[in-house]
């Protein structure tokens, strides 16, 4: 089977919901959906060893970004007013690479719990910052 | 992002502080001139964005030393109102951030007949 790599060139909308996202790829440097299990640990018995089992999935969004307070409407003031809202949470949905989407360009979409942002850094340098949301459950990937 | 523009403003912004201003190389300037040089583009600085780093170049005719470097001492100083404050965070159309990252490289060059004091501004664009 033919190697594909995957380059980085797509885009990203975030929003308080599929309706109001907007298009953030200006700010991103970097941006990715990872998903990680925990294992449960079986104890040994006088009758088996130690074991373990598949435990619960935890989805995660990292995103590296530009941060600029110059507006509300950035990627950072987005987060910023995710942070003082209660619920917290933001949706978002992307591809990793240009062109519609497809069997071969999925759209991933879902809502991540914002969990930190910041703004400001080195003097003389761009302001960036990284985050990784928590998901509130398993990303969607569509491919029409 | 376009090149021809971020040059075309790059030169405006030194305009007023009387220079000769290129938004290309010249063949054979007048003096004092400010040229803006050919940029290393970084392609992906972010999805959507380039960073470019731009050489900008002040040349002086060496006719009297003493004036020539009075013209660049005054390029490279940073009180209010000055060519670094100038191209710090100018803001344009052609780009989204610019921002001064050093400035040095003092050294004597002909250019066209003519023997200049040149120096070189360096610029960090994103676009």
């Amino acid at each position: 089977m033919a190697l594909n790599p995957l380059i980085l060139t797509g885009n990203l909308k975030i929003g308080t919901s599929s309706g109001t996202a907007v298009d953030v790829s200006d700010y991103v440097t970097a941006f990715k959906i990872s998903a990680k299990r925990d294992i449960v640990a079986i104890p040994a018995t006088f009758g088996s060893d130690k074991s373990s089992r598949a435990g619960s999935v935890e989805y995660e969004l990292t995103i590296d970004y530009f941060s600029n307070d110059d507006s509300t409407t950035g990627l950072f003031g987005m987060l910023w007013a995710a942070m003082v809202d209660v619920d917290g949470d933001l949706y978002f949905e992307g591809t990793f690479r240009d062109g519609s989407v497809s069997s071969t360009n999925p759209e991933w979409s879902g809502t991540f719990i914002v969990t930190g942002a910041a703004v400001g850094g080195t003097v003389a340098e761009l302001s960036q910052d990284s985050q990784t949301f928590p998901m509130t459950g398993a990303p969607t990937r569509a491919t029409t | 992002m376009n090149i021809t523009d971020i040059r075309l403003a790059l030169a405006d912004i030194a305009t007023p502080f009387g220079f000769n201003t290129y938004h290309y190389i010249p063949g054979d300037p007048s003096s004092p001139a400010v040229v803006v040089g050919i940029p290393e583009v970084e392609y992906g600085a972010s999805l959507k964005r380039a960073k470019l780093n731009v050489p900008i170049d002040i040349l002086v005719a060496m006719a009297d030393m003493e004036a020539a470097q009075s013209v660049m001492d005054e390029a490279l100083s940073t009180q209010a109102d000055s060519l670094i404050d100038a191209y710090n965070d100018a803001t344009s159309t052609a780009w989204s951030s610019c921002q001064v990252i050093g400035a040095g490289d003092g050294r004597v060059v002909t250019v066209g007949s003519t023997a200049h004091l040149a120096l070189t501004i360096n610029l960090t664009i994103l676009a």
